[in-house]
């Protein structure tokens, strides 16, 4: 009985550990969707107020919390390198920054963490369920690590790396990993403007 | 050295650890090794990807493969995305790498996941369903237009004895299936699937 407990164990695990190493190999992808995916006018609301800039302009939208130390900041700076990349280009793209961690991100906190990857990127800061169904709309889950009553400020947030670009109609074109396809992206601006004149 | 001791120690701090992660995660699916069965019949793993033709690849992985043998028996995977869509492969390599597809609508019972009931049609909407045979499995595909992007997009994966009668299928018997003996799923949109796939990394 015992044995055949621990067969079954070491195989759920063989498994699982079998699973995790491929896991590990995959690799990031980019995506032009065949079949864009229109977002709601709300959403398209949001991301046009977060910036002055005029209305027939191409989103690139990224996911992420202030605190974050590696991640988040290599993400950002892809995102102002892309924005550059773009206008260099005569494309015209603004950039924003969402917030999934907007009790640690105050407004003046996230102005001041923005602005220095570049004047031009934004940022959104919504909370409970505004912000669960923003984060729905573009399929991103969150999950926070030792968050609770007694620990508000020292905890870690774990959320996927993808960009998303969004055309002036309002719907997403290409998803992409901000930290891997930066450069991918970049070299898509240079070489696929057809994708950018529609 | 006995290593038994460390590998359950390991087991008991790992274990479960690994299970959460692997149960939350929408693009694949972990699968408890079943020694009763043959090896072509027991599913180990699906994982999904996109191809560099933007095609949805969902990579089914079975313990051993079958080159000849019963006619009867498939490896299936099962799309529950607005309605249900069967993908079936012959297990026996003898009978070729034609891929069978059938629909069916979502039922309740079915929607809840990891349930293969009601009656399925065939397909005909399949012009661009691809699947081809691997070293212990089979890769099936799907055209990323294909998906609504607003909708639930499951999936799991059987091996299954079926028969075919006119433009209908009937599942006989289920061997395996991927999601067999896990809890209730968490649902995901086909939007989410996408965003994980693009992202691999964590923070």
């Amino acid at each position: 009985m015992i044995q055949s407990v621990l067969q079954r164990k070491y195989s759920s695990t063989v498994v699982a550990l079998t699973l995790l190493f491929t896991q590990a190999s995959i690799e990031a992808a980019t995506v032009i969707l065949p079949r864009p995916v229109p977002l709601q006018a709300e959403t398209m609301t949001h991301l046009r107020q977060a910036h002055t800039s005029e209305h027939n302009q191409w989103q690139l939208v990224v996911f992420g919390f202030t605190h974050c130390k590696d991640i988040c900041p290599m993400s950002l700076a892809n995102l102002a390198m892309l924005v550059k990349a773009a206008a260099n280009e005569q494309i015209k793209l603004d950039g924003t920054f969402v917030t999934v961690d907007p009790d640690r991100d105050s407004e003046e906190i996230l102005s001041g963490y923005t602005k220095s990857f570049g004047a031009d990127i934004a940022y959104l800061r919504f909370e409970g369920e505004d912000l669960e169904r923003f984060k729905a709309t573009f399929g991103v889950e969150t999950v926070f690590y030792t968050k609770n009553a007694g620990n508000q400020q020292n905890y870690q947030v774990d959320h996927s790396t993808s960009a998303f670009l969004i055309d002036p109609s309002g719907k997403i074109r290409v998803i992409f990993d901000a930290l891997e396809d930066a450069a991918r992206i970049a070299k898509m601006f240079r070489e696929k403007k057809e994708l950018f004149k529609s | 050295m006995n290593w038994t001791p460390v590998l359950i120690s390991l087991f008991m701090i790992a274990g479960p650890v690994a299970a959460m992660q692997i149960e939350a995660d929408p693009r694949s699916i972990a699968s408890f090794m079943d020694k009763s069965l043959t090896p072509e019949l027991d599913i180990l793993q699906v994982a999904t990807d996109i191809s560099a033709d933007n095609h949805l690849v969902f990579q089914v992985k079975t313990r051993g493969e079958q080159t000849n043998g019963k006619n009867s028996d498939y490896l299936l995977l099962q799309i529950l995305h607005e309605k249900t869509y069967l993908l079936l492969l012959p297990l026996n390599k003898e009978e070729g790498d034609k891929i069978l597809i059938y629909e069916g609508t979502l039922q309740p019972e079915n929607h809840k996941l990891s349930k293969i009931t009601g009656e399925f049609r065939e397909y005909n909407l399949s012009a661009d369903f691809t699947v081809k045979r691997i070293v212990r499995g089979a890769e099936f595909t799907v055209p990323l237009d294909w998906i609504n992007y607003g909708a639930d997009f499951n999936f799991d994966a059987y091996t299954i004895q079926a028969s075919m009668q006119g433009n209908t299928l009937q599942i006989n018997k289920v061997y395996d299936q991927a999601r067999k003996g896990r809890k209730e799923e968490k649902r995901f949109s086909a939007i989410t699937l996408l965003n994980k796939i693009c992202s691999p990394k964590k923070r």
